[in-house]
């Protein structure tokens, strides 16, 4: 039993508030329309107001906020270093601080603050969706809007099937390559010590075979999945048909008027 | 027994390591499966049993020589996705073929791949994990579950689709005892109850001891077949098939040539323990 | 003693609503050259527990001992330990990763240090105590074999680093019946004439009831039972309550017992439970 199987990608929290039983193409169209107002905005007024719509919608969810502040260390650092590249290398305006050639300036501490800000209300509205979300029903409503892209030939439901099969081979890979490691381990590799270029070299011992252990599996699963006559996306049903219901249209029409208001007011 | 489901006829196959040489996986072989029928099949490993396996549901299609089911020839293009609803698969790793993130939706696929109505699909679903026990796990992710779990999901994946045959191919080899326990029972209560013809493929020969017959394969080639009780009478050299005695068929054969005069089919331990009482 | 124990615990992800109390309390040794069986469900913790012989996991209370000392304590280097108790995983043939089989059997030893014809050497005491012709196998690729050669290349690569236990988790799951006995004579061998210490994890009843010298049950991370098979064994209800079986010449023999036959319930190979039947028929007759 390895302690990692239960730890999933996404960190999915089931629950029953107003946003986990939105239709996850509501919820989907109503997040792109929100990310576009996002990038819209052009004022600290505007992401004041939609920071505060955030927080409404976070606290109706029930979402523990620990559990969703450990969601977003991941983007800690991107969001860290969006903000020094800026204050160091956006010149112009009044100049704040000097050692030798850097210099932080007006301007980069304003689109510094800027850009940080838009990452991070990006982040957590993306997040607060897909924690809301199911795995699957994700994979359902990306299928969904990808529907109208068909006459691109952008394959819809084939990239839906890759993420639900993604979603259901993470913890499974990761139980392997913790095995794997372990093994290798046994045998006096050492994955700990070292410069980077040692470590990096000393990794292959352990990629070579989750390589190989995942073509086997990628394998296997072909074939389980042919003899259970997948033929791709034409005439499939689902057992769960999704039903759009007024919450969902009202949902969308809400994302819609916060997003126009904010943009309007805020331009 | 009742007329054959799925036969083969002068069946052979080759298949090639590395793109050089071709090995003869099957050599001629011709078997028929009869409806209701459980039958295992044993042999030692690149013995063809997998490779025969997948021939049942035209995941592989002859080299030579035809395959039936139900009637329907698997070489021809159009009864394929027919073919692979009335027979069945299940493999040996159970992580490898599960393929949604609930076990509810798992047992859904084949069945959304056949096209069938929502409604319809959810009363099969219901039905399938309620037949394997599994009903109250539905909404459960399947890596959170034990191996013998796994492996019933996997049958019912293969029963919501209401197939005539289910081919098991290993499918305890990876579980401990109790998993082990749990699919046998599954496996039997299929073919006594509902009358599903099982092939079920094997390692350990204390399995086969339910079966209506043994097929013994060896280098693509039916060795020797019969019931349980011929194949296990001590008079079959199983150890030069690669193969083993069951520990009570095996203590049988010792106490007859012992002297002792223990009559044939003797298979359980129940059997032996009357005898001698 | 050799590996020792003392109320080992361990938790999976402490302090998370994931907390799994894998190991309780365990109290339990080896001796040198003993041949040890453990057996357990799936989940009863045996293989978290091994995985503490070698100081793969470190406990999270208690503590192991080898050779008397505290492995966790800063005396024992751990790689020098990992050499010593060696470990061979389930499937171990899914670790292979050399472009060859020399390279690949060479790894453990090389982590140790070993170079030119000594490692040569350990390469092709590995490969010919597994029943592998150094010649024939050295330079082909590992994943060109068969399932039961790689296995067998795997084992060779632990068996060259020359440990003094081989913890073996699973070795024949999967294998075929003659694959099985060719491994576990490979492993007797190793045992009776090396001095090897073995300790088989296993899920096979029949096997090491006839392999082991002394095991150890587990259920739900707790240490239920030890002794020799005979003594494990005669409690049929702890087994059975643990999810396993008794192997099925035990289980006629206390079949037997019970039907007020006198005879042994302590062997498990079909020739003396015959020799003792036999006896117990001829007994009934004069």
């Amino acid at each position: 039993m390895s302690g990692m199987r239960s730890i999933t990608l996404g960190h999915y929290l089931p629950g029953n508030s107003l946003l986990h039983r939105l239709d996850p193409r509501a919820k989907l169209v109503g997040l792109l329309i929100l990310i576009a107002a996002l990038f819209l905005i052009r004022t600290f007024s505007g992401f004041f107001y939609f920071g505060l719509f955030f927080l409404i919608a976070f606290i109706s969810s029930r979402l523990p906020w620990r559990y969703f502040l450990r969601g977003l260390k991941p983007v800690l650092y991107i969001v860290i270093f969006t903000l020094i590249l800026h204050f160091l290398f956006t010149k112009g305006g009044r100049v704040f601080w000097r050692f030798g050639v850097l210099t932080i300036e007006e301007n980069g501490v304003y689109l510094g603050s800027f850009m940080t800000l838009r990452l991070i209300l990006l982040v957590v509205t993306t997040l607060l969706v897909t924690l809301t979300t199911s795995p699957i029903a994700f994979a359902d409503g990306i299928e969904f809007l990808l529907r109208p892209l068909r006459i691109f030939r952008v394959p819809g439901h084939e990239i839906a099937m890759m993420m639900t099969i993604a979603l259901r081979f993470i913890p499974t890979l990761m139980e392997e390559s913790d095995k794997i490691r372990k093994a290798q381990m046994a045998r006096g590799a050492d994955f700990e010590s070292g410069n980077i270029f040692r470590r990096a070299r000393n990794l292959v011992p352990l990629l070579v075979p989750l390589f190989v252990s995942a073509f086997r599996r990628a394998d296997d699963l072909a074939v389980a999945m042919e003899s259970r006559c997948y033929r791709g996306g034409e005439n499939r049903t689902k057992m769960r048909q999704r039903q759009i219901t007024g919450l969902d249209y009202l949902g969308v029409f809400t994302a819609c008027g916060i997003a126009l208001a904010i943009v309007l007011t805020g331009v | 027994m009742n007329s054959p489901i799925i036969e083969t006829i002068q069946l052979s196959y080759d298949y090639s390591l590395d793109g050089e040489k071709e090995i003869r996986a099957l050599d001629n072989l011709s078997l028929k499966i009869c409806e209701g029928e459980y039958l295992c099949l044993i042999g030692p490993n690149g013995s063809g049993k997998s490779t025969l396996a997948r021939h049942l549901n035209a995941l592989l299609l002859p080299a030579a020589g035809d395959v039936y089911v139900d009637g329907l020839l698997t070489a021809l293009e159009e009864n394929r996705w027919e073919i692979r609803r009335r027979v069945g698969l299940v493999f040996q790793n159970p992580d490898n073929q599960i393929v949604a993130t609930t076990v509810e939706e798992d047992v859904a696929f084949g069945l959304e791949n056949l096209g069938i109505a929502p409604p319809i699909i959810l009363q099969r679903v219901a039905e399938a994990l309620e037949l394997v026990g599994l009903k109250s796990l539905a909404q459960h992710a399947p890596h959170l579950l034990s191996g013998g779990q796994k492996q019933r999901l996997a049958i019912a994946g293969v029963l919501a689709m209401r197939p005539r045959c289910l081919v098991l191919d290993e499918p305890t080899a990876m579980l401990d005892p109790r998993g082990r326990r749990e699919v046998l029972a599954t496996i039997r209560m299929l073919n006594r109850q509902e009358r599903v013809t099982v092939v079920h493929i094997t390692h350990f020969m204390e399995e086969t001891l339910e079966a209506d017959r043994i097929i013994v394969l060896d280098r693509g080639r039916i060795a020797c077949s019969g019931s349980p009780a011929e194949i296990f009478s001590g008079k079959l050299d199983l150890e030069a098939l690669g193969m083993d005695m069951p520990p009570i068929p095996a203590l049988a054969m010792a106490l007859r040539e012992g002297g002792l005069a223990v009559p044939q089919g003797i298979l359980h331990v129940d059997q032996l323990v009357e005898f001698l009482c | 003693m050799l590996i020792e124990t003392r109320d080992l615990s361990f938790t999976y992800m402490p302090g998370t609503p994931f907390q799994v109390e894998a190991l309780q309390s365990v109290n339990m040794t080896v001796a040198r050259g003993e041949f040890i069986g453990i057996i357990g469900e799936t989940g009863s913790g045996k293989s978290t527990l091994v995985q503490h012989f070698n100081g793969l996991l470190k406990p999270t209370g208690g503590e192991i001992r080898v050779e008397g000392k505290n492995i966790w304590a800063g005396e024992i280097n751990l790689r020098t330990l990992r050499s010593r108790i060696a470990m061979l995983f389930q499937f171990p043939e899914h670790q292979l990763f050399e472009e060859t089989v020399f390279n690949d059997v060479s790894f453990g030893p090389r982590n140790l240090g070993l170079s030119g014809s000594e490692l040569t050497e350990r390469v092709r005491f590995g490969l010919e105590s597994m029943g592998l012709d150094f010649d024939t196998y050295r330079d082909r690729s590992p994943f060109q074999l068969s399932g039961g050669e790689k296995r067998r290349v795997a084992m060779a690569g632990i068996l060259a680093m020359r440990p003094q236990v081989v913890v073996l988790d699973e070795p024949t799951a999967g294998m075929d019946p003659a694959g099985r006995r060719q491994f576990l004579e490979q492993v007797k061998r190793l045992h009776r004439e090396e001095g090897l210490t073995v300790i088989l994890v296993t899920h096979n009843m029949e096997e090491i009831a006839l392999l082991a010298e002394k095991l150890f049950v587990f259920n739900r991370g707790k240490l239920v039972l030890q002794g020799s098979p005979a003594e494990v064994f005669k409690s049929a209800a702890v087994i059975r309550d643990t999810g396993l079986e008794i192997p099925a010449l035990s289980e006629l023999l206390q079949r037997l017992s019970e039907q007020g036959k006198k005879v042994r319930t302590d062997l498990f190979s079909v020739e003396e439970a015959a020799a003792e039947i036999l006896q117990l028929v001829r007994e009934d007759r004069s």
